[in-house]
């Protein structure tokens, strides 16, 4: 009998407990659909990242640290992050926006048009988010600002040795092709050309054969996959480690010698090239702004766009709240 | 024989040095943060380090306060949510639950311990920041569900199973007299577990916090994944908050970037390890409290 009720006791403490915080669960689901407006969930990357330093430098002369909103790992974690958030704004790498194979926007989230002239509205020709290929072209021309539209850097200290070189080499020439199949854009001829005199002159070496190891960015993680495997497949001596971890291990490791090859998907810092940071420009991917496609104002958002202004008030200056007065 | 007396010194040697070995790692490793984190102390004072709240590495102003206080506020939330979540089960496996539950139970919270971090994050994600952000609603408040309730919710998940399994056998090893002679004067037996088991088992069980709450201090992956990682002091539970080890690891990356940001992160480091520190002395010297007090009364 004794022992019988104290264990009830005890259990029954626990039930009432498990019992309110349901409760409190249900209720609060409630409360949620009826108030709190319509203000905006700021989100931004918390890793330090080539994606929040180039949506930082297009907003003004900013960095990510000065980026307001709430921050999550990795451009996986954001694109979760605004899809379970109705009032979300966030950023993406491009191709975490669209879908890899369909070309067509990630189905949850939707890419927010950029008003460039200001006008209010989004006129034909800024209409170019319908699907990966319009994009890539409207980068590859410049219709899509750069920044947020950017280069993608691959980095050593010193320069460029070995097997190596002639991997970049061959990223330079022959690998360009691969560049829009995968989602990127190749460099124009100019561009080409100018990172190939920078390279400099091909190695007397004539056998290629040996590991090439490659880290660095998210974003240009993706493109360096394909042409490693397509390089593999004319040179099979030539065998690669390659890990993803975003732009500053790419550019920390390249430094320390860690890996022959950094990836960085933002602009190279001063101090960075005092260390000896030797970089080149291999393709053109941009960041792109999304929201939770079930936004409250998503249609008027989708045929107004945003201006380069409203995205600041949003992320720097904190002066826009509501997603009201992003549409007026 | 003298084969015999070799070995016996050899062991003796080999475990002497293995032991002096492990203990001198915490001195070197703290050794080495600091020579690591000179660089940005001999640029700001310490007091300025650790209580400006402007933290700008590209700026060069390195303010830890923010993330001292996200630290403090995540592991506190935790442990609230933890301690008496855990004492209760722990008592109920120990004194009351029948041999074939605690057979079922028992092996299910250790197993606990062996999950990845990064999987208790996606729970966090999937479960916890929207079940934190009705709540806040319910509450009034309004949050996007990356706060530091979520974080300590997160956090008190994963050190369940380290003080429910030591709690747990502390309070068995209580001698069995001490429940008899109480319940033998008629207590009942919520009576002798409250009045007799606990205290016998006391100092034991705050060992057992202790360790849960220094794991609290250092858990990075997870709670980086829920937490929001705004640099700025919270001031409710359902602000977003920054604790030291993630911005370690968020940041990490940036290590070569600016001269001086390296060095801060590794002097965060150093101000964690301190901070973890501090509180097992204080932790310690409060057990040694509660002992000697057994031993006088």
């Amino acid at each position: 009998m004794v022992r019988d009720s104290g264990a009830n006791a005890l259990g029954r403490v626990c039930l009432a407990l498990l019992m309110l915080s349901l409760l409190v669960g249900l209720l609060g689901g409630c409360g949620g659909q009826t108030k709190g407006g319509y203000l905006i969930d700021v989100y931004t990357r918390s890793d330090a990242c080539g994606a929040g330093q180039t949506w930082a430098q297009y907003l003004g002369n900013y960095t990510q640290d000065d980026l307001k909103g709430t921050g999550v790992y990795g451009d996986p974690g954001l694109e979760e992050a605004v899809k379970q958030d109705r009032l979300a704004i966030g950023y993406s790498n491009l191709n975490y926006a669209y879908d890899m194979a369909s070309g067509t926007q990630i189905s949850g989230i939707r890419v927010i048009p950029i008003d460039l002239n200001g006008n209010g509205r989004i006129d034909a020709d800024e209409d170019v988010y319908a699907n990966k290929t319009v994009l890539l072209s409207a980068i590859a021309t410049g219709v899509y600002p750069s920044p947020p539209a950017r280069d993608e850097n691959i980095v050593t200290k010193g320069e460029f040795k070995g097997i190596a070189k002639e991997f970049v080499r061959w990223i330079l020439t022959d690998g360009q092709k691969y560049c829009s199949e995968v989602g990127y854009v190749p460099l124009t001829q100019d561009q080409d050309e100018s990172q190939l005199a920078k390279l400099g002159n091909e190695e007397p070496e004539t056998t290629l054969e040996g590991r090439i190891a490659i880290s660095g960015a998210f974003a240009l993680y993706p493109m360096m996959g394909n042409w490693t495997e397509e390089f593999h497949k004319l040179h099979p001596g030539v065998s690669f480690d390659l890990s993803a971890g975003g732009a500053g291990k790419g550019m920390t490791d390249a430094l320390s010698g860690m890996v022959d090859i950094g990836m960085v998907s933002r602009g190279i810092y001063p101090a960075e090239i005092q260390q000896g940071a030797f970089w080149l420009t291999v393709t053109k991917d941009a960041v792109v702004a999304i929201v939770n496609a079930k936004n409250p104002v998503l249609q008027d958002l989708l045929t107004q766009g945003m201006t380069r202004q409203a995205f600041t008030d949003v992320w720097i200056t904190g002066n826009v709240t509501d997603w009201r007065d992003v549409t007026g | 024989m003298r084969f015999r007396r070799l070995k016996d010194s050899l062991a003796s040697r080999l475990m002497l040095s293995a032991t002096v070995f492990s203990a001198l790692l915490v001195i070197l490793i703290a050794v080495g943060l600091y020579l690591k984190s000179r660089p940005v102390l001999s640029v700001q004072p310490l007091s300025k380090l650790l209580f400006s709240s402007s933290w700008h590495p590209m700026n060069g102003e390195f303010g830890l306060y923010p993330f001292l206080m996200g630290t403090l506020w995540v592991t506190g939330v935790a442990m609230i949510i933890a301690i008496p979540l855990c004492l209760l089960t722990s008592i109920y496996l120990a004194e009351y639950a029948p041999k074939r539950v605690r057979g079922i139970v028992k092996p299910m919270i250790d197993l606990l311990a062996g999950i990845p971090s990064v999987v208790y994050g996606l729970f966090g994600i999937l479960l916890i920041v929207p079940l934190t952000k009705s709540i806040a609603s319910a509450f009034g408040s309004t949050t996007n569900g990356y706060n530091v309730l979520s974080g300590g919710i997160v956090l008190a998940m994963m050190v369940f199973p380290v003080i429910i399994a030591i709690s747990t056998e502390v309070i068995e090893t209580v001698p069995y007299g001490m429940r008899e002679a109480s319940l033998a004067l008629g207590s009942t037996k919520w009576q002798a577990t409250k009045l007799v088991v606990s205290r016998g088992a006391l100092a034991g069980l705050i060992a057992a916090i202790v360790l849960g709450f220094t794991r609290a201090f250092g858990e990075t992956m997870a709670v980086l994944m829920v937490v929001g990682n705004v640099a700025k002091a919270p001031s409710s539970v359902f602000d977003p908050a920054y604790p030291l080890p993630a911005l370690i690891a968020n940041n990490y990356g940036e290590m070569m970037s600016v001269p001086l940001y390296g060095s801060a992160l590794l002097f965060s480091a150093l101000v964690l390890l301190a901070v973890v520190f501090l509180f097992s002395v204080g932790a310690r010297t409060i057990l040694l409290r509660v002992e000697r007090g057994y031993q006088v009364g």
